[in-house]
């Protein structure tokens, strides 16, 4: 698992590399809870190469969107593979985030 | 059904990755599509991480087990472990108008095991320590061509299919390159090697070689020459940040392929018994040295490689036995073709046969042919054991007794010459019980001789009574200089004869006691009126309820001939 933040404009954006299952899945905790807890509530998540995800990964997604919500942010999902938007949409995920085809059209979302 | 693979872990978390590459490895293996493929390895990540949390709660120790099997076009994944037992009502259902601050709690796993099978089942026990297990079912309808060779396997007839296999499906290499390439991935090392230990030889020889510069030649070692060679001989993982500080490393191999060795972390594998079967050897950590981390996932992997190994092993055992069935079953088909598969048809005659090896093939034989002078030659015969030899033996006496036939001899004279070519040309120590007969089918004169064989019994119509034709002579194979007289009878009108062999009357009941030849002559009284194969059918019937609780030891071989010409 491999995990790049790059900031801009306020939006800290987090390219995420590998599988986001349960063992994957401590690492990118980390990485958004530490993003949080430094105040960063606009949140874009990279995931063009994330080809897995689990109900693990998934938890850690609802809770951050969740928390970023009530602070008046967001976590804006972009560049899902086709197996993960699969599993969103199995868990009815795709009717709380939003999703972006790329990274960029996520940024000026957020402006 | 095909057994495809078996994982036993700790439930930990840290194995979820395990019991993943175990799947790929398998999925790989079956050329099954990336979607079919997503959806086991999802569902069952869900399912082990379910067992980690809630079966063994609080940081207990507990194993699990993962079977995958193929039935049919199925895909059957079954989890088993010995903790506490899921109770899916329990679980709070998964609810997709929830909104999605609660679906961080539970249920989310189970969903996504529902949907993504085609069938669940779960079979849970209440007593602590007892196995619940979780059956995952997924259709693989798209299973590649060429791939569907598993199913085919239970075609007996296939021979071809079951060859194609050996050679393909077993390819432990292909398998173990699957799960070290994995291991490199995982790892991030720049390559890895795979060393089995050749016990025979003392040596370690290499049989998976993945690095940056392309394929290497096999590499043989000592055991105990180099840091591969020492960890094999040893048992104790190596990991070491600089190589050529170690005194064991051997810079031979960087000098002759120009690569720098930098970082290595060396696992023994180790089969069930704890026996040293080979090592993984991974080199130069991708960004750093290896972690300890590392060296529990390699040492995880290391399990699981030696149990593929164990299961590859097996695997190709089990075909070895199905090829071995399968050349029985094509010796058997040899042998039924050397039968007559018809008894010869003579006007005024009802001729009919009988023949059951005891196994799949068999030492009994019976033959019929038309002389020269246009008499109806016919033998029966039994060859000494039983299985393979004994149809070997078999084809041979045939042969030579055959060839005997036409020599216009009488059948005392047959017997002497067989006799004698056997003895002269055969050096097993087996042996053939033979009867044969010459019938003038118009006259009714049946001329014979025996060599050892049990004496057929003759029902006569105008006595209404059963007697012997017994003859003197000593089994084909024994006497060099052996004697075989030729007798004389007339088969009148309604008479009935009948030749077996010694299985038939050899056969016992409960009390150990034999069917023999008065039972036989006695049935063969009542039956008198009856044609051939009626008869055949009512002997038959009787042997076999008299043997029902014991059995029927040997091969069982029965001709029949009737005159009716009345």
């Amino acid at each position: 698992m491999e995990i790049s933040e790059r900031e801009a404009n306020g939006v800290s954006t987090f390219h995420v590399e590998g599988r986001v299952d349960t063992e994957g899945s401590v690492d990118l905790d980390l990485a958004l809870q530490a993003a949080v807890a430094d105040g960063k509530h606009k949140l874009i998540l990279d995931l063009a190469g994330v080809s897995y995800i689990s109900s693990a990964g998934l938890r850690i997604l609802a809770d951050i969107l969740t928390q970023n919500k009530a602070n008046g942010g967001d976590l804006k999902l972009a560049s899902v593979s086709r197996k993960v938007l699969r599993v969103l949409q199995i868990i009815g995920f795709t009717n709380f985030f939003n999703l972006y085809d790329t990274v960029e059209q996520a940024q000026s979302a957020f402006e | 059904m095909i057994f495809l693979g078996e994982l036993r872990v700790e439930a930990r978390l840290e194995n979820l990755r395990i019991i993943s590459f175990f799947l790929t490895g398998i999925s790989q293996r079956l050329n099954l599509t990336e979607k079919v493929s997503f959806d086991i390895e999802l569902a069952l990540e869900e399912a082990s991480a379910n067992i980690v949390k809630h079966a063994y709660p609080d940081g207990q120790i507990g194993d699990m087990v993962i079977v995958v099997e193929l039935i049919e076009n199925s895909l059957r994944i079954s989890l088993t472990d010995w903790g506490i037992p899921l109770h899916e009502e329990d679980v709070k259902p998964f609810d997709l108008d929830d909104p999605v601050e609660t679906r961080i709690k539970g249920g989310m796993g189970l969903h996504f095991i529902n949907t993504l099978m085609d069938e669940v089942y779960r079979n849970t026990s209440e007593a602590l320590g007892s196995p619940n297990t979780l059956t995952l079912i997924k259709h693989v309808e798209t299973l590649q061509p060429g791939i569907e060779l598993p199913s085919a396997l239970r075609e007996r007839n296939a021979m071809l299919t079951v060859s194609q296999l050996l050679s393909t499906k077993i390819d432990l290499n292909e398998l173990l390159g699957i799960i070290i390439n994995e291991l490199v991935d995982v790892i991030r090392a720049e390559g890895g090697t795979l060393y089995l230990v050749d016990r025979s030889r003392n040596e370690l020889y290499s049989r998976i070689l993945l690095d940056e510069i392309g394929e290497l030649q096999e590499i043989r070692l000592q055991l105990g020459e180099g840091i591969a060679g020492d960890v094999a001989l040893t048992g104790d993982l190596v990991n070491i940040r600089d190589a050529y500080k170690d005194t064991r490393f051997q810079i031979e191999f960087d000098q002759q392929s120009g690569y720098h060795t930098r970082s290595m972390l060396v696992v023994p594998l180790r089969n069930h018994q704890q026996e040293i079967i080979g090592v993984v050897q991974l080199v130069n950590k991708r960004g750093g040295y290896f972690t300890s981390r590392d060296e529990r996932l390699v040492m995880a992997m290391a399990a699981q490689v030696a149990v593929s190994i164990e299961n590859a092993r097996l695997y190709a055992q089990e075909i070895q036995q199905r090829l071995l069935n399968q050349e029985v079953e094509t010796a058997r088909e040899i042998q039924r073709s050397f039968l007559p598969e018809t008894p010869p048809q003579f006007e005024g005659w009802d001729i009919a046969s009988y023949w059951k090896p005891m196994r799949d093939v068999g030492g009994d034989f019976f033959d019929f042919a038309i002389l020269p002078d246009g008499r109806l030659g016919l033998m029966i015969a039994d060859v000494s054991g039983k299985g393979i030899p004994a149809a070997l033996f078999m084809a041979y006496s045939e042969t030579v007794l055959r060839f005997a036939m036409t020599l216009d001899l009488s059948p005392g004279q047959i017997l002497a010459r067989a006799n004698r070519f056997m003895i002269a040309n055969s050096k097993s120590k087996m042996f053939t019980t033979v009867f044969i007969g010459i019938l003038d089918t118009k006259s009714g004169v049946f001329e014979y001789a025996s060599a050892g064989h049990n004496p057929p019994v003759i029902y006569k119509s105008a006595e209404k009574g059963s007697t012997y034709l017994a003859v003197s002579g000593v089994a084909l194979g024994i006497f060099d200089n052996a004697h075989f007289a030729s007798r004389r009878t007339v088969i009148a009108s309604d008479d009935i004869v009948i030749l077996y062999t010694d299985g038939l009357i050899e056969a016992i009941d409960e009390r150990e006691e034999e069917y023999g030849e008065d039972r036989l002559a006695s049935l063969l009284q009542d039956s008198a009126s009856e044609n051939a194969s009626a008869i055949i059918h009512h002997v038959i019937e009787d042997v076999s309820s008299f043997a029902s609780n014991e059995g029927i030891f040997d091969d069982v071989t029965l001709l029949v001939l009737r005159r009716a010409d009345h």
